[in-house]
């Protein structure tokens, strides 16, 4: 399944609907809200790593105006779609994304802000194109804001 | 996936327009028993070691002293329990009105398959990185896992150079013919399984010849055609792959065509009456079967939670001496 599913988390957290406009979303895309927002957005290779982030759980159509999901707290194991073959030697890379269902996983360690994936293992075999790791999340200010 | 199962993500379970909705699953036949040793242990740790016995008596000289002779001990083996489980996760309204009301409460069953499937790829696993191979890259779901698979003598479970306890000649488990190792599967392979076998030593050297009575192969493959029609052949008495009017060389053995053995060139033979003791062989020590856990409730948001777990650990101390294999690539005794 595409996108990204939280595969084990210690804690029990209940889903709730959170405020989307003007964009359809399928189950398992990531979204997150930009600083000074007030409706969530698909996360983009944009997304900084200081953004709050949650997860689809329902899929739903452009004129809907709240959307069940998973927020993220960043201690869950997250399983997400890559772009490219799953590679245990970038374990520990630091990921942007390419859009709201898939990590691109360069092969490079990248030190920009707009990370929102480490990866920690992959899933099946290579060519499944499945990483494991976990979302990068913040409070959603970003710090060198003045 | 941990976070719950939502009605929003199996919409059709509430469609009332959708009369019937069916599990699909894989529902994978038992097989790693017909191969593996199967027993139970209590303990977290599960060792076995041994003792060889004697080698030959010698003559005695009018009034000379007997000769003495001591057995050696042989490998140890420490087996450790894995625990391996899956959980299934899902909102109370999908339990409601999705599980219970469309009568899917089979749902639930997936669990204990699920790790039936872990089980049956464990075990076929060894096999295809038996290989002189003391360790492998296990992929899971949940990411990957470097899997030990050495045997007593710290060795992969086919190699060449398995050590005798005695400190005598190493012992070799690749089908080999005296000139080729790694014999593709035909009845010259077969053969040079049987002389492999027939090779074989105990600890002190001593001939033990293993009786080759089962052929492993991967379900559908060219081998497996090629087993039955080999197998039809000898059956009649007749030497497969031949016109010849000789009767057949060889005996007839079982086939067992595992779902989960990915490499459809390998091919592995083993004597049953050896490789399912607990003695030799490849070994399944499990201290808990699989059973599904109790549900449990999220008081908070009232999420339903199904778990089945096992615990169970899978290796081998010693299969020099019931188990052959081959690569079928006629490459030397490596990698």
């Amino acid at each position: 399944m595409a996108g990204f599913e939280i595969i084990k988390d210690i804690s029990d957290k209940g889903t709730k609907l959170l405020p989307i406009a003007s964009q359809a979303y399928v189950v398992n895309d990531l979204l997150t809200l930009a600083v000074g927002s007030t409706t969530w957005t698909p996360a983009a290779s944009t997304t900084g790593y200081f953004l709050r982030k949650a997860i689809a759980m329902e899929t739903v159509a452009s004129t809907a105006t709240s959307i069940l999901a998973v927020e993220l707290d960043g201690t869950e194991t997250v399983r997400a779609e890559s772009a490219n073959n799953g590679n245990t030697s970038h374990n520990g890379d630091r990921m942007v994304l390419t859009d709201a269902n898939t990590v691109n996983n360069t092969g490079t360690d990248d030190t920009g802000e707009n990370v929102a994936f480490i990866q920690e293992g992959i899933a099946g075999a290579t060519t499944d194109k499945r990483l494991i790791g976990r979302v990068v999340v913040g409070p959603g200010v970003n710090p060198d804001a003045a | 996936m941990s976070a719950p199962y939502t009605l929003g993500q199996a919409a059709d379970v509430v469609d009332l327009s959708i009369q019937k909705i069916f599990v699909k699953s894989s529902d994978p036949e038992a097989q790693f028993k017909k191969y593996f040793n199967f027993r139970t242990t209590e303990d977290y740790y599960d060792k076995d070691s041994s003792l060889t016995g004697l080698g030959e008596a010698d003559f005695v000289d009018e009034n000379g002293v007997i000769f003495s002779d001591t057995p050696v001990q042989g490998y140890d083996k420490t087996y450790t329990q894995n625990m391996v489980g899956v959980i299934l996760p899902y909102s109370y309204r999908f339990w409601k009105f999705g599980i219970k009301k469309r009568d899917l409460t089979g749902l639930a069953n997936e669990l204990k398959l699920s790790i039936s499937r872990k089980t049956e790829k464990l075990c076929a696993e060894r096999l295809t990185n038996g290989f002189e191979s003391t360790s492998y890259t296990h992929s899971g779901q949940s990411g990957s896992k470097t899997i030990t698979t050495s045997g007593g003598d710290a060795l992969g479970a086919f190699d060449d150079d398995h050590t005798r306890e005695d400190g005598g000649t190493n012992m070799n488990n690749y089908v080999y013919d005296g000139t080729t190792y790694n014999l593709p599967w035909d009845y010259a392979g077969l053969k040079g399984a049987y002389r492999t076998a027939s090779l074989m030593v105990d600890g002190r050297g001593n001939p033990r010849p293993a009786m080759l009575d089962t052929l492993v192969v991967k379900k559908g493959s060219a081998n497996h055609y090629r087993a039955m029609e080999m197998l039809g052949a000898i059956k009649n008495n007749k030497i497969p792959e031949s016109n010849d009017n000789d009767g057949a060389g060889a005996m007839p053995y079982q086939i067992l065509a595992l779902d989960y053995l990915t490499n459809a060139s390998y091919w592995f033979m083993f004597d049953s009456s050896r490789a399912l003791t607990d003695k030799e062989g490849f070994q399944f020590v499990q201290s808990e079967a699989p059973h599904t856990d109790p549900v449990n409730t999220v008081y908070k948001t009232k999420e339903i939670q199904v778990s089945a777990t096992t615990l169970f650990d899978l290796g081998h101390n010693d299969v020099a001496r019931s188990w052959v294999g081959s690569k079928a690539d006629s490459s030397g005794a490596t990698d």
